[in-house]
């Protein structure tokens, strides 16, 4: 069930209004039931591995125990993270892994077949796989109390809103949640409709208008360079930030109807001045994990600034590769981390540089060229994303730095209509961004506080924006492919 | 119970009989206000469903036959312009480089501005078949008081590709356009229709005929005007609609036309010329023609507009490279009830017999089995 489906229209208001005409000892057991059935109306099988998950999270967090000097302990962990990650390996990198190593063997001559597995990928496996570990390593650390109810841990790792494409929550932050009465509070739901409606503004207005646009130029990209590829590959850029960015916010509205506060996973990432702010604004949630289980446990910034350096590299490129089972990926993410070492490395020579051509004097347009450099390198970096193999990557990269003299022009992509509205539903979105970067504040929570008469007209603008100029072929979120 | 909720206004507390600050208050005030904001959005919705009757054609099919000329664009040898007469060309006899873009109700300035954008865009177009009926002259669009023209020209704007302004035309172009934009016939069917398909209603009172998508298309997707029954035509049939329906409405539209524009008739003809030297300058042939009526009409219609445009069509046609043909009083279409849908239109079987008879070898030897 996608969220910009017709279903979940239905579904959302649904499980809502049963949620508070239920007596609290009983909303745990509808949130779960209505959770399997969301995950269960991709494919039914899917169900096998998350109860499978949560069994064995559950009885590790229990075999674990409060006590960080119980002897043992060590051993359920492992087994947590034995199953989550092998469950992970094989339904996500198993043919990955198979495929490089054939090819790495046969580079030196020897012959590998890889084995053929038809394995479907469960959606949302990286997202709950990555939820379930964070809770058995903060038991683990003593930083969280195993959960005893079986149920409410069922719920922590399955619930619906955030299940397929996060937020990744916290055990610490989101199972207390569960515990907690959420009374019924209009104003509440009202601000957590409004963000739905916003999220399906810009995952149906937005990304997979743009979508059109780069699904063209990325499909024929021999037809098009200089310019189109360029074009396509911002659109790009904006298309995975309003799928992802969409997809939270309607994950973060359909929770926060039901009081259920989650983690906000996405503050303006364009605007940010510095891939250390960018990566500080973009996928919070992912970032903030790796930076807990996998940057500290390399030691992070403690042990020197090569081993720094270092870390951040293998931080990034494992952030890569659980993007996807891709080279591209991994390369992706590689770029990424050099991108902020380097950012590290040269933060002296861009002072010393601003200072010397007067940017010192103007601080805004030093932001403001700090901004788009730093948002033409994720686009960059992009392009190796995007394209479907590193060899294509290359070539593709080559035809946006090339002249285009053969090119079909950018507006061929495209309908002249089309363009002009994801233009404007752009713009409109820029706005709206830049007046909340300013503000630093939720710019959501101050037009709930509005007079009706002026909510009420941005609703319906709203609404109809989305039933007239959405994208309605049911487009996957790009992130469920995680 | 939420500090921040708004207490139900006074009358509604009335109305629902609630007392003040409790839950149940607190849930009769949401559901009111869920009431009235999905009101709102049927409202809104029933709005553009109007607006959408309103662009809504009796042509349904137009957009999508527009856009199909487009892609030929380049390749077409032989374009049918005019209103609804231009029905009378049956596309598959005229050969397979050859195109329409006659539209219901068309009058001339907007065939001029369909050139206007066109004619670049059809390098090898050698010839232009204008179809002149004997309203021809009489007809605009803008200046009238019929409140059906004033949607003609709408649904001329909101058409792709975006015809250019008439004269001045703003208001009909601002809301031709932006009904395009609010009410997209591609996006109503698979996101509106479902919730307005009890209250659907094809088109409204169009002028010019009828054309339903059902059953009703040459092999190009040129729509024919259908009968509005499904009865055999007769000569006795042709007669009553001749002076039941189509005569009086032909001379109220012609009174109504010379009332609020004396000077229809020499407008019209500086938009012909204009026309036929916009072809002169890309050496397009002109072929002006008036098909085939049955008798009854042409009994019935007024002598001094069929000598009006005869008088003009001689004055165009004097012009080199300009030609036009009075094919109305065709005899051998007309002996044959069958060949007609009503009193002035040729049914397919009618257009066929005619464009092979008349028009196929005006246009060409070559043109026929291209």
């Amino acid at each position: 069930m996608l969220f910009t489906s017709l279903e979940f229209v239905f579904f959302l208001p649904l499980v809502v209004c049963a949620y508070y005409l239920l007596p609290q000892r009983a909303r745990w057991g509808l949130l779960l039931a209505a959770s399997y059935y969301f995950y269960a109306s991709w494919r039914v099988d899917f169900l096998v591995l998350i109860v499978a998950s949560t069994l064995v999270d559950y009885a590790a967090g229990l075999a674990m125990g409060g006590d960080t000097e119980r002897p043992g302990r060590k051993k359920w962990l492992w087994a947590s993270l034995g199953v989550n990650l092998g469950l992970l390996f094989t339904f996500k990198y198993f043919a990955f892994f198979t495929d490089s190593l054939a090819w790495g063997l046969g580079g030196l001559g020897i012959q590998f077949d890889s084995p053929a597995f038809d394995l479907i990928l469960p959606v949302g496996i990286s997202f709950y796989t990555f939820q379930t570990l964070s809770y058995t390593i903060d038991v683990y650390r003593g930083q969280k109390e195993p959960e005893r109810h079986l149920g409410i841990f069922a719920l922590y790792v399955s619930f619906f809103p955030q299940l397929v494409a996060g937020p990744i929550e916290r055990s610490t932050s989101l199972m207390p949640q569960m515990y907690e009465r959420h009374g019924f509070d209009w104003v509440r739901i009202r601000l957590g409709l409004t963000q739905v409606l916003l999220g399906f503004f810009k995952k149906v207005v937005i990304a997979d208008r743009l979508a059109l646009y780069v699904d063209e130029v990325y499909a024929n990209s021999g037809d098009y360079a200089g310019a189109p590829m360029w074009i396509a590959t911002y659109f790009f850029a904006i298309q995975v930030y309003c799928d992802f960015a969409g997809y939270s916010d309607i994950a973060i509205g359909s929770a926060r109807c039901m009081g259920y506060k989650l983690v906000t996973n996405f503050k303006r990432p364009y605007l940010a001045d510095s891939f250390k702010s960018f990566w500080e604004r973009w996928h919070i949630s992912l970032t903030m994990w790796f930076r807990d289980y996998v940057y500290f446990a390399l030691g992070g910034s403690r042990k020197g600034r090569l081993r720094t350096y270092f870390n951040i590299l293998a931080l990034f490129t494992l952030c890569g590769l659980w993007h996807g089972a891709r080279w591209n990926c991994v390369l992706w993410g590689t770029a990424n981390g050099v991108y902020l070492v380097m950012g590290q490395l040269t933060r002296d020579a861009q002072d010393r540089w601003a200072r010397l051509v007067g940017l010192h004097k103007v601080p805004l347009v030093r932001k403001v060229l700090a901004i788009l450099f730093t948002f033409t390198l994720f686009v960059v970096s992009l392009m190796i994303w995007r394209s479907e193999t590193i060899p294509n990557a290359i070539t593709n990269i080559g035809l946006a730095f090339s002249s285009g003299a053969n090119s079909l022009s950018v507006t061929a992509p495209m309908a002249g209509y089309e363009l002009s509205l994801a233009v404007i539903a752009l713009a409109l979105l820029l706005a709206l961004e830049i007046a909340q970067e300013r503000k630093d504040s939720e710019l959501l929570e101050e037009f709930n506080a509005k007079p009706r008469w002026i909510r009420w007209p941005v609703y319906y603008a709203g609404l109809y924006s989305v039933l007239i100029f959405g994208v309605f072929d049911l487009r996957e979120f790009v992130y469920f492919q995680f | 119970m939420n500090d921040s909720f708004d207490p139900i206004p006074d009358p509604v507390r009335h109305v629902l009989d609630v007392q003040g600050g409790s839950s149940r208050d607190a849930l009769a005030s949401v559901l009111v206000r869920c009431a009235l904001f999905v009101a709102g959005v049927i409202g809104i919705g029933w709005v553009l469903h109007d607006l959408r009757l309103e662009v809504a054609h009796p042509e349904p099919g137009a957009k999508k036959r527009i856009e199909s000329l487009l892609e030929r664009a380049p390749d077409l040898r032989i374009l049918t312009v005019g209103n609804s007469h231009g029905s009378a060309v049956h596309q598959g006899s005229v050969g397979r480089r050859n195109g329409s873009i006659w539209l219901l109700a068309e009058d001339v300035w907007e065939i001029e501005s369909q050139l206007e954008y066109l004619l670049p865009r059809m390098p090898q177009l050698d010839t232009l078949l204008f179809t002149a009926s004997f309203g021809t002259l009489y007809h605009d669009n803008a200046n009238t008081t019929h409140p059906s023209r004033d949607t003609v020209r709408r649904f001329f704007y909101a058409q792709p590709p975006g015809y250019p302004m008439i004269d001045g035309d703003w208001v009909n172009w601002f809301e031709g356009r932006m009904t395009t934009a609010l009410v997209r016939p591609d996006h109503w069917e698979p996101v509106f229709a479902p919730l307005f398909a009890g209250a659907d209603a094809t088109g409204g009172d169009a002028p010019g005929g009828d054309a339903s998508e059902e059953d009703a298309s040459d092999e190009d997707g040129t729509p024919r005007i259908v009968a509005r029954d499904r009865e055999p035509m007769t000569h006795a049939r042709l007669a009553e609609d001749a002076a039941t329906n189509v005569l009086p409405r032909h001379a109220e539209f012609e009174e109504n036309m010379l009332e609020l524009n004396p000077d229809v008739v020499e407008d019209t003809t500086a938009v012909l010329r204009r026309v036929v030297a916009m072809c002169r300058e890309r050496g397009v042939r002109v072929v002006f023609f008036t098909p085939p009526y049955s008798r009854p009409y042409l009994e019935g219609v007024d002598p001094a507009q069929r000598a009006t445009l005869a008088r003009v069509m001689a004055e165009l046609s004097a012009t080199d490279g300009v030609e036009y043909h009075d094919f109305s009083d065709e005899e051998a279409i007309a002996e044959d009830p069958t060949n007609f849908v009503n009193a002035d239109h040729l049914s397919a079987k009618g257009a066929e017999a005619f464009t092979k008879l008349r028009l196929r070898p005006l246009v060409g030897p070559n043109a026929a089995g291209e």
